[in-house]
């Protein structure tokens, strides 16, 4: 067997096969993670944003709320424009 | 519902009071001279102070309190609040936080900057009353036009200690005092934003962390 075709055939298996692993790496496709409780869950989106699957569920380390940690990332500095 | 329907029989965070008086103490020129000459204490009288305590410190002989204000008439400005001011009570889009004219005239860099902020709150020190009977309209001029209003707001920073030998515990205070309680759910709405007024991280302490 030559080279390329190993090439070939390890690229097929990885963007065509099936199997949780794979699925997680498809080129194209696009992965967003979303809190859950306290876990964090990866979603795979078709390059047309259809959903595909959970690719991942992983427990979330930070263990701040989302508003906890959107406000620790600063507020709107507005001052200037409500100045009497 | 901004307010409870019906108050309870103690001293809750939020409470809108009336009958206590609002002090700052001033100093003209630091550091403080031993006989006292450059500092003075500003005393007024607000129709209303709003309990700025957690409900279980109240006691003790001593409250804090911060007094009740006239909303800002630049708030007008900007329509996203003007349809409802307790907007700013909440956690906003940088978009909506500045009056449409500036976003419009904003440099695309200023706007981007202002985008990777994110949704988070505008304004994070002041919180806004909804108006209510047991409030009084009074008006603010925008522009040619008068608006009456009895919509109010609390800045964080003017919270200052009162001792009174009445206020035992929350529940043994002088109840005929308290004018409005806030809904359980603005309540929280302001436990987050004056937790958000400490616990925004400057730019400074970033790179430590």
């Amino acid at each position: 067997m030559s080279k390329e075709l190993k090439k070939t055939s390890y690229d097929q298996l990885k963007t065509k096969g099936t199997g949780d692993i794979i699925i997680g790496k498809a080129k194209g496709h696009n992965h967003i993670v979303y809190p859950f409780g306290k876990y964090e869950v990866t979603v795979e989106l078709s390059p047309d944003n259809k959903f595909i699957g959970i690719s991942e569920i992983k427990v979330n380390k930070d263990f701040r709320s989302y508003k906890q940690r959107i406000v620790s990332k600063g507020f709107h500095d507005v001052d200037e424009f409500y100045k009497e | 519902m901004f307010y409870a329907s019906q108050v309870s029989n103690a001293l809750r965070f939020g409470d809108v009071l009336k009958g206590f008086f609002s002090t700052t103490p001033v100093v003209k020129e630091p550091p403080l001279s031993s006989d006292l000459k450059n500092c003075s204490i500003d005393v007024y009288l607000p129709k209303f102070s709003v309990v700025m305590d957690p409900c279980c410190q109240i006691g003790n002989q001593s409250i804090s309190l911060t007094p009740l204000l006239p909303i800002k008439k630049s708030f007008f400005a900007n329509s996203y609040l003007a349809e409802d001011l307790t907007r700013l009570n909440r956690i906003m889009t940088p978009q909506q936080a500045v009056p449409p004219e500036a976003w419009a005239e904003m440099t695309p860099e200023k706007k981007q900057e202002r985008l990777e902020i994110g949704d988070t709150y505008a304004s994070v020190r002041l919180f806004i009353y909804e108006k209510h009977d047991l409030l009084p309209e009074y008006t603010i001029h925008v522009g040619t036009d008068d608006i009456e209003t009895n919509y109010y707001m609390i800045d964080f920073r003017n919270t200052h200690k009162l001792s009174c030998n009445e206020i035992i515990t929350a529940e043994k205070a002088p109840l005929e005092l308290k004018v409005l309680e806030l809904s359980v759910e603005t309540r929280q709405e302001l436990r987050d934003k004056v937790s958000s007024y400490y616990a925004a991280v400057p730019k400074e302490d970033e790179i430590a962390e």
